[in-house]
């Protein structure tokens, strides 16, 4: 069945690892029909990190296996026609880091997907990015940003997005063709020109990632810092700034402190982007972000 | 929450961000695990919800079907744009 295309290119970005078919779990309610569809296909699978709707519509999913040794990615699709998921490929193929190499692992219809890490290495039994850091063996290798042509289901390309680290979270500029990553573990904000394909370190944020990025009308980008401040990059000053404020927190029982953003949606009219924890006021006669 | 929610189940609640008014719509309930730890959702062409799972080996996500007065096409437009 054909699934409504858009002209808009996708986004959406993460790591990840593998999954399978569906074994039906519980039913909620009446009216809202829940169905829980466990990795089978990639049994070592123990998180899924990223989920997003693809350009097509259809829901796009990351299999990961962070706590297994050599662990890798396997990106899902949600099929409707079979109620079943579609296990598109092993990442770790795709980007010629296999399993066995010993380290650390993990428009137009075109999906982007980056991965991440925490699996350790094929010989140890957890992961420390420092202890592996300098081990030209262990390490992870870094970032592969890989672009998936959602109407032909192939990889179109693939390059490293951040050398010797993961990509926390990725938000795609259709507009200006840009790609905005934070890495991990040191926490760097990244630019990747997909025109040129080139990548740029424009510097650190701090020590705690925030786990999503996001834009506003005017191509700024928005994250959170360590002490739960709202950090903004504008491409016209090439500035990383942080809000004088800190977003909205419990002072009872909280500091500020890893109040990063877990995730963002729009707003019910589509029309701006409001972060779950802020009220945009943190920039006082900045205008907001939308 | 009332004494009919279990443990480690999930909560999906639908919120008017207006009134901040919400309402439970529907529990993820894991077949033989906790179901309370979702990384992230989306929404699909069709208006239903998915879900993202972290805690169980295999993991695996969580679909929500919109009952049909909630169903719209091409519901994940404008798409999102990160994750």
């Amino acid at each position: 069945m054909p699934h409504s295309r858009m002209r808009r290119r996708d986004f959406v970005g993460s790591a990840l690892a593998g999954l399978a078919g569906p074994a039906a779990a519980a039913a909620a309610s009446a009216d809202y029909a829940v169905k829980f569809y466990p990795f089978t296909q990639h049994p070592d699978s123990d998180t899924c990190w990223s989920l997003s709707a693809g350009p097509d519509g259809r829901i796009y999913a990351a299999a990961c296996a962070e706590s297994v040794p050599g662990g890798i990615v396997k990106p899902v699709r949600y099929n409707e026609q079979r109620d079943d998921l579609d296990y598109l490929f092993d990442l770790a193929e795709k980007v010629e880091d296999p399993a066995d190499s010993g380290r650390a692992t993990m428009s137009d219809g075109v999906l982007y997907m980056a991965t991440h890490l925490s699996g350790p290495p094929i010989d140890l039994p957890s992961y420390s990015p420092w202890y592996s850091w300098h081990d030209p063996k262990r390490c992870f290798r870094g970032a592969a940003l890989l672009a998936f042509d959602t109407r032909k289901d192939q990889v179109l390309w693939w390059d490293t997005l951040i050398p010797k680290e993961g990509c926390r979270c990725l938000l795609h500029d259709e507009d200006r063709r840009l790609l905005y990553a934070l890495s991990y573990p040191r926490d760097h904000f990244m630019i990747y020109d997909l025109r040129t394909r080139r990548r740029r370190d424009v510097g650190r944020i701090g020590s705690i990632n925030g786990q999503t990025l996001f834009l506003d009308r005017k191509h700024r980008v928005f994250t959170t810092n360590d002490y739960g401040h709202l950090v903004r990059y504008t491409p016209e000053t090439d500035r990383l700034e942080i809000s004088p404020g800190a977003l909205p927190h419990n002072p009872a029982y909280q500091t500020g402190w890893h109040s990063v953003f877990y995730d963002v949606a729009p707003a019910p009219d589509r029309a701006s982007r409001s972060p779950a924890m802020a009220n945009c006021t943190s920039w006082p006669r900045a205008g907001g972000m939308r | 929450m009332d004494a009919t929610h279990k443990d480690r189940e999930g909560v999906v609640w639908r919120l008017d961000p207006a009134t901040l008014r919400r309402e439970e719509v529907a529990r993820l309930e894991h077949p033989n695990g906790s179901a309370q730890y979702v990384s992230r959702g989306a929404v699909d062409h069709n208006g239903d919800l998915f879900f993202g799972h972290v805690g169980s080996r295999p993991c695996g996500i969580f679909k929500v079907s919109m009952p049909a007065d909630r169903k719209k096409k091409d519901a994940h437009l404008p798409i999102r744009m990160w994750g």
